[in-house]
């Protein structure tokens, strides 16, 4: 490998493995010095494995990482730092409670018998600050600062350092449109010093906005590491999901022509006048790519606050928690199926009730024997496959757990199911299982809505699909054999029509 | 204008409330009993309460930490009553201090190696301490008070006076001033703050958090058991059930001072303010003629309140930092387990 000098990270076959998952699969690419490199990717690509190796949090498993043709292998995070490689994580890493000048120094003070010495660079400091935010003084408490302004503070932690690399997490992620703005004059700024700035972001308007190259990783792969110049917002989206084989669809049987539920001009500080219906019997679709909104439309109808109508059968409902929406016939399948779904110590029969008590209760106890039929009843209707009933449910597969979650859902008896990323982290033989049990619900007169990632279950499984890009719903379409996934892509990449 | 903003902040600062609390406690019992006010009562409370001064002072930094320390009454009484019989041995005292001191700061070093690398939550390890000392403290002394061959001279260091003062309240003062300068002046008390404030971040940071918390323990620990020493002299006996409510006391104190139990936040000086609070009600009420009962029952109702007012000062903060959640960044198939707890916080 030569080095030439406008190279400054090497990547070569960077390979991570944790007890059971593959995280990354062989990662190789070059990062031009003085650019804005770019790394997208959907989630679970690798995305947060590979930025914690490049900066020392964790070792890689194999491969060669080096720095200005020398290798580089961190320990720690302030070997990174050391040698010029500092990150900006996804969380903000600042002490709200200390001042910005006791920030910039936290850990890295000089001192005397734990008496700390003045800081020698403390006009480097100043002026740093001076030049991204003036209104910024070094005793002001950070927790009386923006949050961008918070970013800035740990932006000039890192310069004042003397990095040559600035690793960047997402740094906008809890940003408003105008601090995000800021942000992006700052990088530019950085770039424009010489500074070289590997940029993680799902935001694609983002990318395009600031970036000079690109690298696409998928399922712990490098799928593509390219300029950004002359590519298109779809191009990329098309290389970050990959190729989209469409699934048979088979539509729902029911007529589908009664309206269970209007949702009106909803809007939430993520969501922009959302509008949708949905009929019984119908299986409803919500896709879009990380961070279009798809969570927060789940949330509302599952008893977030909003503004805007929400009408069910014609009633106008109002749901302040998530006690009134199941109230008001909503049941949620939830995106995280460990923290929200199950209660991993207990076995079947004791999850699948706890939804709806009263279907194991007699005579004010709960009834055992109940209990253990309806268990059977489940088992028995979704194919769970546990080796009994009092198993704790987080030793099962994921595939089961996701079964249990739903058992619980149905045994509710809502007639709106909500299921949030309703396969995710299961395996092809359970999603297909999950995917006939989600049909066959609707058959039989439920709502479905789906929310999901995965444009192939979207197009395999929902009648009607919501394209949503930045908050709002760009387009409802009907599935149909001509469903057209380059014009989808187009559509949530945030193509203009 | 900026009179009024200042004294607007004045009257918004805790410490300033607090002292202003005092002041007018001092006033209300001079005024309702003659024996208060006098020079000799101060003197009496201080020494009476010497130890409680140092110790919740040290141990307000430890809380700044969001840790904090249940077994000192434990280690009070455990060292009193090994001192005693140290001392009854017939080792000078010096030694039998020092070795005291050494064996107090065992109970540091458990609470903090349970703490730090166990990850025991403070209120389990340092509860399971204050019965394993407790009942240490009474195993080794068989129950009974420790008053056997004690030397002539055992009640003399807190009889002793230097320049005038006890020496008692000297070392109150000393211990006090070493803690304060801690917290205010040296980075122990910076990276107690940072670590209490944002745990992850101080570690990012490169601070050691582990050894700064052990450190912290063993200095409360430390304390505790100067404070069992100073106790066995004052009363002439080592006594394994002396001092109960110490530990409550001590936290009492640090809380209505202005440090809450998560930490991240509070001052020294705020502490000292408050356990003088405590210290001049018991008294004053003593002098009132007022059953000792009644004051546990006023200790409880100071802790309710102070522990109120900081969460509600720390709720209003929370609010107004609340970030938004990310959104559908969501946990996928192949992440870490970290990043799953990471996102427990993001509830749909």
């Amino acid at each position: 490998m030569t080095r030439t000098s406008d190279t400054i990270i090497e990547i070569r076959d960077i390979k991570k493995s944790f007890p059971g998952v593959k995280a990354l699969k062989g990662v190789s690419f070059d990062v031009a010095r003085g650019s804005v490199h770019c790394i997208v990717g959907e989630n679970g690509a690798g995305k947060s494995t590979f930025i914690k190796i490049l900066t020392g949090a964790q070792p890689a498993s194999s491969g060669e990482i080096r720095l200005n043709g020398e290798p580089f292998a961190p320990y720690h995070v302030s070997d990174a730092i050391a040698q010029g490689i500092s990150c900006l994580y996804q969380e903000l890493n600042i002490v709200e409670d200390l001042s910005v000048e006791q920030n910039l120094s936290l850990g890295q003070e000089k001192h005397k018998f734990l008496f700390p010495k003045r800081a020698d660079n403390l006009d480097k400091a100043r002026s740093i600050l001076a030049n991204f935010d003036e209104s910024i003084k070094l005793s002001d408490k950070v927790s009386n600062l923006s949050v961008a302004q918070k970013q800035i503070v740990e932006i000039t932690r890192a310069l004042v350092t003397d990095c040559s690399v600035l690793v960047m997490d997402e740094p906008t992620a809890a940003l408003s449109l105008g601090e995000t703005t800021k942000i992006m004059r700052v990088i530019e700024r950085l770039r424009d010093s010489g500074m070289t700035i590997i940029y993680i972001s799902h935001k694609l308007s983002e990318i395009f906005e600031i970036g000079d190259s690109v690298t696409v990783l998928r399922d712990g792969e490098m799928v593509a590491t390219q300029p950004l110049k002359g590519m298109t917002q779809t191009d990329l989206v098309r290389l970050m999901l990959g190729k989209v084989v469409a699934e048979q669809y088979i539509p729902s049987t029911g007529a589908r022509d009664e309206t269970v539920l209007e949702v009106r001009d909803v809007s939430t500080r993520k969501l922009r006048d959302i509008n949708f219906d949905l009929k019984k019997g119908e299986i409803l679709g919500f896709y879009g790519l990380l961070g279009a909104g798809k969570t927060e439309v789940a949330e509302v109808l599952f008893g977030h606050d909003c503004r805007g109508e929400i009408r069910k059968d014609g009633n106008i409902i109002n749901m302040k928690s998530e006690r009134d929406a199941l109230r008001s016939g909503f049941a949620l399948v939830p995106e995280e199926r460990r923290e929200e779904g199950i209660f991993g110590l207990l076995g079947i029969a004791k999850n699948v009730p706890l939804m709806n008590m009263k279907t194991v209760m007699k005579n004010g106890l709960v009834s055992g024997k109940a209990e253990r039929d309806l268990a059977d009843k489940y088992i028995d209707m979704l194919q769970i496959a546990a080796s009994n009933r009092n198993h704790p449910v987080a030793l099962l597969s994921g595939g089961n757990q996701q079964k249990v979650v739903i058992a619980k859902c149905l045994n509710r008896d809502s007639d709106i199911i909500l299921m949030d990323e309703p396969t995710r982290g299961v395996d092809i033989g359970a999603k297909q299982e999950i995917h006939n049990i989600i049909r066959d619900l609707a058959n039989k007169g439920k709502s479905v809505v789906v929310f999901s990632s995965e444009l192939q279950e979207i197009t395999g499984l929902c009648d009607r699909i919501v394209l949503m890009y930045d908050g709002k719903v760009r387009e409802t379409i009907e599935n149909g054999e001509n469903i057209d996934t380059d014009y989808i892509l187009d559509v949530v990449a945030g193509k203009e029509a | 204008m900026q009179v009024q903003s200042k004294l607007m902040s004045l009257v918004k600062n805790q410490n300033f409330v607090l002292l202003l609390i005092f002041i007018a406690l001092n006033v209300y019992f001079a005024s309702a009993t003659k024996s208060y006010f006098q020079v000799g009562n101060y003197f009496n409370m201080l020494t009476q309460n010497a130890a409680l001064l140092f110790t919740a002072a040290a141990a307000t930094l430890l809380m700044k930490t969001g840790n904090f320390d249940l077994s000192t009454t434990a280690n009070l009484a455990f060292s009193g009553v090994l001192y005693a019989i140290l001392a009854g041995m017939g080792l000078p005292l010096t030694l039998a201090a020092l070795i005291t001191l050494a064996a107090g700061s065992c109970f540091g070093v458990v609470n903090g190696l349970l703490v730090t690398r166990y990850d025991i939550s403070p209120f389990i390890a340092t509860l399971g301490m204050m019965f394993i000392g407790g009942g240490v403290a009474l195993l080794i002394c068989d129950g009974q008070s420790v008053r056997n061959g004690l030397p002539a001279n055992f009640m003399g260091l807190m009889r002793s006076e230097v320049l005038g003062l006890p020496i008692s309240i000297l070392i109150a003062a000393v211990g006090v001033t070493v803690s304060w300068i801690m917290a205010e002046k040296t980075l122990i008390g910076k990276y107690a703050m940072a670590i209490g404030s944002n745990k992850n971040a101080a570690a990012l940071a490169g601070i050691n958090v582990d050894r700064v918390v052990m450190g912290l323990f063993i200095l409360v620990a430390l304390c505790a058991s100067l404070a069992g020493i100073m106790t066995a002299s004052r009363i002439g006996t080592g006594d394994p059930r002396v001092a109960e409510f110490f530990f409550m006391d001590v936290i009492v104190a640090i809380m209505l001072g202005g440090t809450p139990l998560t930490g991240g936040r509070g001052t020294v000086i705020g502490t000292v303010i408050a356990a003088m609070i405590v210290i001049v009600i018991g008294n004053g009420l003593n002098m009132l003629g007022i059953l000792v009962f009644w004051q546990t029952v006023i200790k409880g109702v100071i802790l309710i309140v102070a522990v109120t007012i900081n969460e509600k000062f720390s709720f209003e903060k929370l609010r107004d930092q609340a970030t938004p959640s990310k959104g559908d960044a969501g946990a996928g198939n192949g992440q870490t387990m970290e990043e799953w707890s990471l996102r427990r916080g993001n509830i749909l």
